[in-house]
């Protein structure tokens, strides 16, 4: 079916671009669980200029043979051209990534949206570029791909007890105790928080042995409020050097915020001496774990730990809009605090489709920023955790 | 025919009348949005047919540039990228102040908003009309060092207009 183009003196076309692919096979689906083979793409414009295109994080483990090395995918979508038009998509240098899908040789599928998956080689930069018509044809778009090699950083899991006064609610009524957290469920955590990071060349390494010996007398029982010196007393309590110390606790807070806080954490870089995470039991998905290890990398680079999205936007009053409140935003790791409330204008919702940003309905996104757009100190994120993580895994001083 | 020949020549189609005034219109295939000359594809064989004219062959030059010449209410097919192109001209560009106007531009550049409002919403209102348009925006946004945060305020507005009206757009 033609293009309709209602053209005033001139018009530009852009035929295809790349999308994360939440799904293994199917190029339409749209929204799905992080996975370290589907990385999210930063896709927020075309420049830098040098470059010209979105940038894909992709991890890889060193220690692996070739033939055991995993397919990354992303999915590639025809935005202005019909489905007919002959694309393939070839790697740039070819010794930097091996695409496995389509075979070698092979034009994409004639379909809106297509899989394209790959097997990144060494580490470095590379593009995967679409070409129209053969191999050799012209490029008509091309991504970015940066190849991370893989580092561990060691993770220390801590569940201490927690004695104090007896804890009522701010109604009064008793805070229900919490199930101690298992191994196992810490072990998974530990394994979703690697799927998110893998794209990005980190991940943690935790010990074989959780420690569950610590106890502490805090004020009230079962909780830390962060905002006193318990954070502090709290990580060191039976602290490993050269580690990342994690405490999975009930409740982060004080008495009035019961199961308000997922997790807190400070930055190793900002606090060498008492940084570490906190975990309340409330949390149950690998994000929110790895939205406080991204503060222990020193993300937000904001000694307030000011997330940009819980200030209010005083450009529009009454909205309940907070600052940098967008699709791309609420896609990024570091903000995991973005309201999903109804938008509702003249008593009508509006804006439904930010809702579901490519990590199911309602679901906070896990993608770093890899440009560095106009000196924006929330960006070039990627850079910035694996500063830290080389920091962290370096061998301590004598 | 390289870099980006006018198709078909003044008169053509139209039975020979030379007094004909004729519209032209230029399509640019890029491999990113935007007006630098970086984002154009190269070497791209295309075809444009005007009315019952024989469609002219061509290629693409550096500047990715396609030009066609239409009499007033004709339309053209161009093909390219496998692909076909209705192109018809419109004098209609919708004030920058309006949403329709806002996507209008954006599209102009290749940004691929949705499908342009139907009426005169503000572009400075909190609202995007959908995922398509606010991507869009961003892109505008992060593609020239302004605040990516989809909002369509008084930089973002001025700053569209001038890259339309420097490549001789508005």
């Amino acid at each position: 079916m033609p293009i309709a183009k209602a053209v005033h003196k001139w018009t530009r076309i852009v035929p295809v671009r790349f999308f994360r692919a939440p799904d293994a096979d199917d190029p339409y689906v749209t929204s799905g669980n992080p996975e370290a083979d589907a990385p999210d793409p930063d896709n927020r414009g075309f420049l830098p200029a040098d470059q010209g295109c979105a940038v894909l994080p992709v991890g890889r483990d060193e220690s692996l043979a070739e033939a055991d090395l995993p397919e990354t995918r992303v999915r590639l979508v025809r935005q202005d051209m019909e489905d007919a038009g002959v694309l393939h998509v070839v790697a740039s240098p070819p010794d930097r990534l091996e695409v496995t899908l389509p075979a070698a040789g092979a034009a994409l599928p004639s379909a809106r949206k297509m899989m394209v998956k790959f097997k990144a080689k060494s580490a470095g930069e590379a593009y995967l570029e679409v070409r129209f018509g053969s191999a050799e044809g012209p490029i008509i778009h091309r991504l970015r791909v940066v190849v991370n090699p893989l580092r561990d950083v060691r993770l220390a899991a801590h569940v201490p007890t927690i004695n104090g006064t007896a804890a009522n609610d701010s109604s009064g009524n008793p805070v229900a105790a919490r199930a101690v957290r298992t191994d196992d469920d810490i072990r998974g955590l530990i394994e979703d928080v690697n799927r998110i990071y893998f794209p990005y060349g980190i991940r943690f390494v935790l010990d074989a042995a959780i420690d569950r010996a610590g106890v502490l007398n805090f004020t009230k029982q079962g909780f830390v409020n962060d905002m006193t010196n318990e954070f502090d007393r709290m990580t060191a309590l039976n602290r490993v050097a050269g580690a990342v110390n994690m405490y999975f606790v009930p409740q982060i807070g004080s008495i009035d915020e019961v199961d308000q806080v997922g997790g807190s954490a400070n930055s190793s870089q900002g606090s060498p001496r008492t940084f570490g995470s906190l975990i309340a039991d409330m949390a149950v998905g690998g994000q929110t774990v790895s939205h406080e290890l991204g503060h222990v990398l020193n993300l937000v680079k904001d000694s307030h730990y000011v997330h940009v999205n819980t200030v209010p936007d005083r450009a529009h009053p009454g909205t309940g809009r907070d600052v940098r409140d967008d699709i791309v935003s609420r896609r990024r790791l570091m903000w995991a605090y973005t309201n999903f409330q109804l938008v509702l204008v003249g008593g009508v919702q509006v804006m439904e489709y930010r809702d579901d940003v490519g990590y199911f309905y309602n679901g906070p996104g896990c993608m770093l920023t890899v440009k560095n757009l106009d000196g924006d100190r929330t960006d070039d994120e990627m850079a910035e955790v694996q500063r830290n993580a080389a920091r962290l895994a370096a061998p301590p001083r004598p | 025919m390289a870099g980006g020949h006018a198709v078909p020549r003044r008169g053509e189609g139209e039975g020979g009348n030379a007094a004909v005034r004729l519209r032209e219109i230029r399509v640019f295939l890029q491999k990113y949005p935007g007006t630098a000359a970086r984002a154009a594809v190269d070497q791209l064989e295309y075809s444009v047919a005007v009315g019952d004219a024989p469609p002219v062959q061509g290629r693409t030059g550096s500047d990715g540039m396609v030009t066609i010449r239409l009499a007033p209410g004709a339309t053209a097919t161009l093909r390219a990228l496998g692909s076909e192109y209705t192109i018809s001209p419109t004098d209609e560009l919708h004030p920058i102040e309006e949403m329709r106007g806002v996507q209008q531009r954006l599209e102009m550049l290749g940004y691929c908003p949705g499908p342009l409002k139907g009426d005169d919403a503000r572009a400075d209102a909190y609202v995007n009309p959908d995922a398509e348009t606010e991507r869009a925006i961003l892109d505008f946004q992060a593609d020239n060092d302004l605040f990516a945060d989809a909002q369509f305020g008084s930089k973002s507005s001025d700053k569209l207009k001038s890259v339309v009206r420097n490549a001789r757009g508005e």
